[in-house]
C-alpha cells in the first residue's frame, strides 16, 4: 500500500537518513512512519508492516541506523528491525521473556554502532543490548530456547558426543541426550540420582559410565544391553570404589577407572577388579584423571600429586610439589592428565598447566605469568593445530606450545559461564568438535572457528589524580584540558604521587581487554594489566621528562598504537641553574671573603714579623751601642793616654795611625749601627722626629723651619715610616744645605685615603740639571725617588731657578698605615668561632 | 786646675774619659756617676768646673740629670755626649742647659778641647756643632 504524504507534515519527530544506495529514509509524522523519499518527484513511500507477533500497534519508529555494511536498523515500539535489502524485506527482532537471547524489551529508542560494528539497541526502560555482528565461536550447550528443559542448570558433570551427533550430558543427578538438531533433549532412563563422571566409548556400539547407577555401567547403544558394576566393600574384587572418576580403556582394550579410593582395572574376562594404590591403605586417596602415555604407562592425577604407574611391574611412582623447588609440579591437586599428539605429558593443576619433562622428572609450570586468565585448570585437549584447549575456573584457555602463550575466552564468547571447572569433563570429537563441561554449564566449539579478534581499541586516558584525587582541568591546574585531549602535563617536583586511568573503547567485553603501559625514562619494558588494574600510578619521580605510553587490546586482539602522554617534572629549586648559580655566587663570595681574611691574617703576621724584626734590630742595634762601641770608645780614650805618654818617635806615630784608623772603623761601625737603628725609634712619631730633626737643621742655619701637620695623625708601619723620615730628611739637608731659603716647611697630611708629605722652600730651586740625577756624589734625588719606589710612594718635585723647591712624597693608606693586627677581624671570627 | 765630673752608664768608657782626663796636667777627674741620679751627690759635693754627661741612661736620664743640676746649679757647665749626630735628645739637652755636646766617636781628638773652651771666660763651648762635624754627617748619610 502507498500513501502520499507532503514533506514536512507535522509531528513528533522527523528523522531523514540517505543511505549510501541513494535512498532517502525518513521517519515522520505523529505516529512516527518509516517511509522513503524519492526526491525527483517529492513522493514519500510510506511503509507499513506486520509483525509476526503483532502486538504493536501502532508501530512507532525511533530511530534509525545504517551501519557499517549498509544495513539499515530501525528501533520502534515493537522491537528492532533490520532491511534485508536484497529480499526486500524487514526481518524483525523482538522480545521474547522466555529467551534471555532475544532483545531485552521491544521499545527501542536509541541505535549505535561501535567500532567493532556490534550494533548497539537503547531500550526504554532496561540496559542497553547489542547484537554481535560476528557469530560467537561457542555454542552454549545448556540452553534450549523451544524445549521444556530450557536451561540445565548448574553443574554439568559428564559430555560426549556420539556418532550419531548427540550430545550426552550428565546433569541434575541425571544423563540427558541432546539432539542438536533438533534441540530436542532427553533424559536417558534409569540412571537417575547418580552424578555421571565420566562417558567413553568402548568400539563403536558400547558406553562406559563412570560413576553412573550403581557405580560402572557398560551400555550397548545398539542393543540396549546394560551390564552395572556395583561397589561391595566386602569384595575386593567388585568394583574398587564408590566414587568412580574417569575411565580408560587402553591400548591392549583393558578398562581402567581412576577412583576415589584408587586406581581400578576390569578383568574383562572374568568381570572382576583389581585396586592399585601407591601404599597399602593410602587414606585419604582420590584419583580424577587418567591418561595412558605412548609406552604403555598409566599417569593419574588426583588430590595426593601426579602418580606412575607401571601396569607391567604394578609400581607407582609419586611426584608432588615442593614448595622451595620450581621445578616441581606446581599442585598436589591434579585434575587433568592429558598426552599430546607428541607423546608430552601434561598436567592440570589447581595452579596452572604443567608440562613433564621425562629426562629429568621435572614440571615446567604454566600459569598467570604466561597469560591464563583461569589458574584451575581441569579438562585438556588438542587441536588438529597441536595447541591445547583447557577448561578453567575463568572460562576457556588455548595454549600455543611453540609460543608458550594462552588466549582466554569468556562468556563474552559465547560461554554457558565463567566457571568451567568441576569434574574435569571434556571431549573432542572425531570431526574435530570440542566440548567443555563444568559448573556454568557446557559449550562446543570449533578450535578453526575462534579466530583471533581482529579488532584494535582505542586507548583512552580517563582520569589524571594527584595524591590520589582527580585533577581538574583548568588554568592553574597542571592539567589545561580533560586527560584525554592532554598531549602534555607539566608537574613540580611535589607533586609525585599521580596515577593516570586509562580505558578502551571496546564494550563487548571490557572485562577481558588488556592493557599495557610504561613511562620512557623509568619503565624498562611494558607492564600488561587486565581492566581490573586500569591505573598506573607513580610515585617519586626525579625531574625530567617522560613519556607515557598506553596500549589496549581486546582478549586476544593485537595491541593498539600508543596512545602518549609527555611528563614533565620540574626541578626543584634547589636543582634548577639559577639556584646552583647562586649557590656558586655564595661560595664565591665565601671564597673571596675566607681569603681576604686570610690576606689579612697574612698581612697580620706580616705586620707582626715586621715588627719582631724591627724590635730585633733595634735591640742589636742597641746592645751594640751600649756595649761594643762605647767600650771600643772608652779603649780608644786610654789608648791616646798612652799616645800621649810616648815619647815622639816611630811608636808613637804608628799608634797615632792606629787610632786614627781605630777612629775611621768606629765611625764607620757607627754607621752600621745607625742604618740598623731607626732614628725614630726612640717615638711613634713621625712629626715630632722631623720637628727634631728640622730644628736641629735650623739652629745652625738662617732659614725658618715649620712643619705644619694636617688631619689626625695615624699610626705607621715602621718601615715606611722609617723610609719616609729618611726621604724627608734627605731632602731638608738638601734645602738647608744648597737652597739657601728664608723658609723651610714640612707639612704633613694623614688623609682617609693617603699620606702625604711636602717638604718646599723659598730658595733658589734645583738646577734642571740636577733634578733628574741629583748632585753628583751626593745622596741625592735618585735615592730619594729609589727609595719611594721601593715603599709604593709616589715622588714629585716642582723645582726651578729661584722659584723655590716643593717635593711632594705620597703613599697609600693600605701602604702607609699601619693595622694593629689586634684589631684584625680575622682575630675577632677566630674567637668567636673557637 | 779643671775639675771634671764624668756621668755614663758604661764603664769601659768612663775609665778611658778619666784615663784621658788623668793624664792631663790642667785637668782633674773628681768624681764618677753611672746615671744621672748618682751623679747629683757628686756634683753637690765637689762642685765641678765641668761635667760630661751621657744622654741615654738608665735610672735617670742625662736630660733630666742636666735639668735637675741646672735646677741646683744654674752656672753648671755640662756637656752631653752623644753617640749620633743629629740626635733630636741632643737638641732637648741644650735646652735643658748644656752648653755643648760631643760625638763619642770624636772623644779622642775633641775631648779636651771642648772641656778647655768651655771654661768660665772662654766663648768658645759650642752650643753648636762644628763645621767638621756638620760636614762629615751629610757624607755618612
Amino acid at each position: 500500500v502507498k500513501r502520499h504524504i507532503q514533506v514536512g507534515e507535522s509531528g513528533i519527530g522527523l528523522w531523514f537518513h540517505e543511505d549510501r544506495f541513494g535512498v532517502f529514509w525518513v521517519i515522520y509524522g505523529s505516529l512516527g512512519y518509516i517511509g522513503t523519499l524519492d526526491r525527483k518527484t517529492n513522493r514519500l513511500t510510506r511503509y507499513e508492516y506486520d509483525w509476526k507477533t503483532g502486538t504493536a500497534q501502532p508501530n512507532q519508529a525511533y530511530c534509525m541506523l545504517e551501519d557499517s555494511n549498509g544495513t539499515m536498523w530501525f528501533g520502534t515500539a515493537a522491537g528492532l528491525m533490520k532491511l534485508d535489502r536484497y529480499n526486500r524485506r524487514f526481518i524483525s527482532y523482538s522480545h521474547d521473556p522466555d529467551d534471555p537471547e532475544t532483545i531485552g524489551e521491544n521499545r527501542v529508542i536509541a541505535l549505535f554502532e561501535d567500532r567493532e560494528g556490534n550494533i548497539w539497541a537503547g531500550l526504554n526502560q532496561t540496559e542497553p543490548n547489542y547484537f554481535p555482528t560476528r557469530p560467537l565461536p561457542f555454542e552454549n550447550l545448556t540452553r534450549f530456547s523451544h524445549s521444556e528443559e530450557r536451561q540445565l542448570s548448574g553443574l554439568v558433570t559428564a559430555i560426549y558426543e556420539d556418532g550419531r551427533g548427540i550430545v550426552w550430558l550428565g546433569a541434575n543427578r541425571r544423563l540427558y541426550h541432546i539432539n542438536r538438531n533438533t534441540r530436542e533433549v532427553l533424559p536417558f532412563e534409569g540412571i537417575d540420582n547418580s552424578d555421571v563422571y565420566s562417558i567413553i566409548p568402548d568400539g563403536p556400539d558400547v558406553l562406559w559410565f563412570g560413576n553412573a547407577y550403581p557405580g560402572l555401567l557398560r551400555y550397548n547403544a545398539k542393543t540396549g544391553e546394560r551390564r552395572g558394576y556395583r561397589h561391595n566393600r566386602g569384595d575386593p574384587t567388585t568394583l574398587c570404589s564408590g566414587v568412580i572418576y574417569h575411565l580408560l580403556i587402553d591400548r591392549e582394550g583393558t578398562l581402567w577407572a581412576a577412583t576415589w579410593d584408587g586406581l581400578c582395572q576390569l578383568n574383562s574376562s572374568t568381570n572382576r577388579f583389581t585396586k592399585y594404590t601407591p601404599a597399602p591403605g593410602s587414606r585419604g586417596l582420590n584419583y580424577y584423571a587418567i591418561g595412558q602415555a605412548p609406552d604403555g604407562v598409566l599417569w593419574l592425577g588426583g588430590n595426593l600429586g601426579l602418580h606412575r604407574f607401571d601396569p607391567q611391574t604394578k609400581t607407582f611412582s609419586v611426584y608432588t610439589h615442593h614448595p622451595e623447588d620450581p621445578t616441581s609440579i606446581s599442585d598436589d591437586h591434579v585434575n587433568a592428565v592429558f598426552f599430546d599428539r607428541s607423546g608430552n605429558l601434561w598436567a592440570g593443576t589447581q595452579n596452572g598447566l604443567d608440562k613433564f619433562d621425562p629426562a629429568t622428572r621435572t614440571f615446567k609450570s604454566y600459569d598467570q605469568r604466561y597469560g591464563i586468565s583461569g589458574s584451575v585448570v581441569s579438562c585438556v585437549l588438542e587441536d588438529s593445530r597441536g595447541t591445547l584447549w583447557m577448561s578453567t575456573n575463568a572460562g576457556i584457555s588455548s595454549f600455543n606450545t611453540k609460543t608458550e602463550h594462552f588466549s582466554n575466552y569468556t562468556p563474552a564468547d559465547g560461554l554457558p559461564g565463567p566457571d568451567l571447572t568441576g569434574t574435569g569433563a571434556c571431549y573432542k570429537s572425531s570431526r574435530g568438535e570440542m566440548f567443555f563441561a563444568g559448573f556454568s554449564g557446557a559449550t562446543a566449539f570449533f578450535p578453526d572457528n575462534v579466530a583471533e579478534s581482529p579488532y584494535v581499541p582505542q586507548p583512552v586516558l580517563t582520569d589524571f589524580r594527584l595524591f590520589g584525587s582527580s585533577v581538574i582541568p583548568g588554568r592553574r591546574s597542571p592539567l589545561k584540558v580533560a586527560i584525554n585531549r592532554a598531549s602534555a602535563i607539566q608537574l613540580s617536583h611535589s607533586e609525585n604521587i599521580f596515577s593516570i586511568e586509562f580505558s578502551a573503547l571496546s564494550y563487548l567485553n571490557p572485562e577481558t581487554n588488556r592493557y599495557r603501559y610504561k613511562l620512557d625514562g623509568i619503565d624498562k619494558g611494558w607492564r600488561e594489566v587486565g581492566s581490573d588494574e586500569r591505573l598506573a600510578t607513580y610515585t617519586t619521580l626525579p625531574a625530567g621528562n617522560y613519556t607515557f605510553r598506553l596500549g589496549a587490546a581486546t582478549s586476544r586482539g593485537p595491541w593498539s598504537p600508543d596512545v602518549t602522554l609527555a611528563m614533565k617534572i620540574l626541578p626543584p629549586f634547589w636543582q634548577t641553574y639559577w639556584f646552583l648559580t647562586c649557590c656558586v655566587a655564595v661560595l664565591g663570595g665565601i671564597l673571596g671573603l675566607l681569603y681576604r681574611l686570610r690576606l689579612r691574617q697574612i698581612s697580620a703576621q706580616f705586620n707582626l714579623r715586621v715588627e719582631e724584626r724591627v724590635g730585633e734590630r733595634t735591640r742589636i742595634a742597641r746592645e751594640l751601642h751600649d756595649t761594643l762601641l762605647q767600650s771600643f770608645q772608652g779603649l780608644i780614650l786610654r789608648l791616646q793616654v798612652v799616645n800621649e805618654l810616648l815619647p815622639e818617635g816611630k811608636a808613637k806615630e804608628k799608634l797615632e795611625q792606629t787610632l786614627k784608623r781605630a777612629d775611621q772603623a768606629i765611625a764607620e761601625g757607627r754607621t752600621a749601627l745607625y742604618d740598623l737603628r731607626s732614628s725614630t725609634v726612640t717615638t711613634n712619631d713621625l712629626a715630632q722626629a722631623l720637628t727634631a730633626l728640622g730644628n736641629e737643621l735650623a739652629a745652625q742655619d738662617t732659614a725658618a723651619f715649620h712643619l705644619v701637620v694636617e688631619g689626625p695623625p695615624r699610626d705607621l708601619h715602621p718601615i715606611i715610616r722609617d723610609e719616609l723620615y729618611r726621604i724627608t730628611r734627605e731632602a731638608l739637608r738638601n734645602a738647608f744645605s744648597h737652597a739657601r731659603a728664608q723658609n723651610i716647611e714640612v707639612e704633613i697630611t694623614y688623609a682617609e685615603r693617603l699620606l702625604r708629605l711636602r717638604i718646599r722652600d723659598d730658595g733658589v730651586g734645583i738646577a734642571q740639571e740636577f733634578l733628574g740625577q741629583g748632585r753628583p756624589g751626593h745622596y741625592g734625588l735618585p735615592g730619594m725617588r729609589e727609595r719611594a719606589r721601593q715603599i709604593g710612594a709616589k715622588l714629585s718635585i716642582w723645582s726651578g731657578a729661584g722659584a723655590g723647591t716643593e717635593i711632594e712624597l705620597s703613599i697609600p693608606a693600605s701602604n702607609a698605615y699601619y693595622k694593629s693586627p689586634k684589631r684584625s677581624r680575622w682575630r675577632l671570627f677566630r674567637e668567636k668561632v673557637g | 786646675v779643671i775639675r771634671v765630673l764624668s756621668v755614663d752608664d758604661h764603664p769601659l768608657l768612663r775609665e778611658g774619659i778619666a784615663e784621658l782626663i788623668g793624664n792631663q796636667s790642667d785637668m782633674q777627674m773628681i768624681g764618677e756617676a753611672a746615671n744621672g741620679r748618682e751623679a747629683l751627690e757628686p756634683f753637690r759635693k765637689h762642685h765641678p768646673d765641668i761635667t760630661l754627661m751621657d744622654l741615654q741612661m738608665p735610672e735617670m736620664s742625662g736630660i733630666d740629670a742636666i735639668s735637675a743640676i741646672r735646677g741646683e746649679f744654674p752656672d753648671a757647665r755640662i756637656i752631653v755626649l752623644t753617640t749620633y749626630a743629629g740626635d733630636f735628645q741632643v737638641s732637648r739637652a741644650l735646652k735643658a742647659g748644656a752648653r755643648g755636646y760631643l760625638l763619642k766617636g770624636m772623644l779622642r781628638q775633641e775631648l779636651l778641647e771642648t772641656i778647655r773652651a768651655c771654661m768660665p771666660g772662654e766663648s768658645a763651648c759650642p752650643p753648636r756643632l762644628p763645621p767638621k762635624l756638620l760636614s762629615m754627617r751629610l757624607t755618612m748619610s
